[in-house]
């Protein structure tokens, strides 16, 4: 547990400088769009966590953590570091667990980042002459499902990282595979509450849909966790791109 | 590697020389674990490489090829992060990172960021890192390779007195004869994975080492040095600026050299014997070997 949370304090250092000035710009633009400006746009239905609310928030953590989840692993042999790292006592799992943990850590921070924003713009900008805050059900749906979202962006990350012989090839395929899953879960969800379940008599809620899609990517996690831990190993890694 | 066996004593520094792509690398990789043998085995500290890897981690400090430091993090904060990795406590790391970079005049630029700095005080950073954790062996992969010569001596007098200074057993890669010579206490050759030559570097040098003339003057051809090559007690001649290299075959004499010299014009003013350097012998491995 020390060893993880070792690796999961140098991660956190090393993705908080990442891009340098770039990356703190794009950081502020993405908090701006996704937690100002929309939410103001929209703000009556973005209290209510409703209409594109929950899956801004969703997409945009998970863009922002599958993108350093590519760099993960690939991008320390890039820049010569791992073979360093895997020569050191640090234990296989400590190491992939650490990675994971802070990037988890970092998307649930954007998550929290883009509702307190949005809560806050709108709080100041339309104030009604008391505190409004967003239905507690749909609060905590959202910060599970952006939890369980970000285990699957840095799982699947970090697995494609361990596989790819560049950080690019891993962007590349990450993607792709963000925009297919994202589409997929999305055009799913919607066949399946408007056509699908009304057909047989089951018309669900938000709250109902949410709580499916969270049992749902909770199993995929597990699946993905597990892969990336049995796919972990130092020798495997060492002979990637000999 | 190729049927590769030999043991290092603790408590020395031991050089591990041979040209690039001879298999030095792969060999580290291996005594760490970090590769399978496909046959084989190998101990270090009295631990399995296969079965018992962790352990050897846990006791061993490593320099690899590059220095393997996070360029976006400062000094203070790199050697945190391995102190840490290895369990030492907050003080514990304190200290014993100021007295490190102290050591290397490196303490007043703990908190810059590493990728701002030199190539040379990076390698000593690496350095500093590999010790942080007083291991009981340290292997460094040719840590001064890409320096230049200021920083590679610099660097080979900070490793020589911090070695001794921590009392540590040393497995060094390199193909510099001169570190070899000036650090190690014992090396080994190697070959396309294959130890060619064991021992203390003084014992190579008369052992496995040729008589060497050195010939001083002037009017020196390249005619001159083929017809002297072709001589029967010659194994090599060169000629570089203004003196001639000879490396003679054992019992050979310099007399009939000389004698040839002067007939075809030369001026010899100063003839100097001797035993091989490490380099020769190291050259001389090469080339039976290539034979």
């Amino acid at each position: 547990m020390k060893d993880t949370s070792t690796m999961i304090l140098k991660e956190t250092k090393e993705l908080l400088s990442q891009g340098g000035r770039t990356g703190y710009l794009t950081s502020l633009v993405l908090l701006a769009v996704g937690g100002v400006v929309y939410p103001l746009i929209s703000w009556s239905s973005w209290m209510q966590l409703g209409s594109l609310a929950i899956p801004l928030i969703l997409f945009l953590t998970f863009q922002q953590v599958v993108a350093s989840a590519a760099d993960s692993f690939v991008g320390e042999r890039e820049r010569h570091t791992l073979e360093t790292l895997l020569a050191s006592r640090m234990s296989d799992r400590a190491i992939l667990l650490g990675k994971i943990g802070a990037l988890v850590g970092y998307g649930l921070g954007i998550t929290f980042s883009l509702l307190l924003l949005g809560w806050l713009a709108i709080t100041i900008v339309h104030w009604q002459g008391r505190l409004v805050f967003y239905p507690l059900d749909l609060l905590l749906l959202t910060l599970g499902l952006g939890l369980v979202v970000n285990i699957l962006a840095a799982s699947a990350g970090v697995l494609v990282s361990l596989r790819s012989a560049t950080a690019r090839q891993a962007q590349q395929m990450l993607s792709v595979g963000g925009l297919v899953v994202t589409f997929g879960v999305t055009f799913g969800l919607l066949e399946l509450t408007s056509s699908l379940l009304p057909s047989v008599g089951i018309v669900l809620s938000l709250a109902q849909l949410l709580a499916l899609l969270l049992g749902l990517l909770t199993v995929i996690d597990i699946i993905v966790l597990t892969l990336a831990l049995v796919r972990f190993q130092r020798s495997r890694l060492m002979l990637i791109g000999k | 590697m190729n049927e590769l066996s030999l043991e290092v004593p603790a408590g020395i520094v031991f050089g591990f020389l041979g040209p690039n792509g001879a298999g030095k690398t792969t060999t580290i990789q291996l005594l760490l674990g970090l590769l399978e043998p496909s046959r084989g085995r190998a101990s270090v500290l009295g631990f399995d490489t296969r079965t018992q890897a962790d352990k050897i981690r846990e006791r061993t400090g490593t320099l690899l090829e590059f220095s393997g430091l996070y360029e976006r993090m400062s000094a203070e904060d790199n050697l945190d992060f391995y102190g840490r990795i290895y369990q030492m406590s907050a003080s514990e790391r304190r200290a014993r990172i100021k007295e490190l970079l102290t050591h290397l005049d490196l303490w007043d630029r703990r908190g810059e960021r590493v990728g701002t700095w030199s190539r040379g005080m990076k390698q000593q950073l690496a350095v500093a890192r590999t010790l942080l954790h007083h291991p009981q062996l340290v292997f460094l992969d040719e840590p001064v390779a890409g320096l230049d010569p200021i920083a590679a001596s610099r660097l080979n007098n900070d490793l020589a007195s911090l070695v001794k200074h921590e009392g540590v057993t040393v497995f060094m890669n390199t193909h510099n004869m001169a570190d070899a010579q000036k650090l190690a206490d014992q090396v080994g050759v190697i070959r396309q994975g294959k130890l060619l030559a064991l021992g203390n570097p003084d014992e190579l040098r008369l052992k496995q080492g040729r008589p060497q003339a050195e010939i001083y003057g002037h009017g020196f051809t390249t005619q001159m040095v083929g017809a002297l090559k072709h001589q029967p007690g010659v194994v090599h001649a060169e000629q570089s600026n203004s003196h001639l290299s000879i490396t003679l075959r054992d019992g050979s004499d310099v007399g009939p050299l000389v004698h040839l010299i002067v007939q075809q014009g030369g001026v010899v003013e100063e003839v100097r014997r001797g035993n091989a350097d490490l380099e020769n012998v190291f050259l001389a491995l090469m080339e039976e070997q290539r034979a």
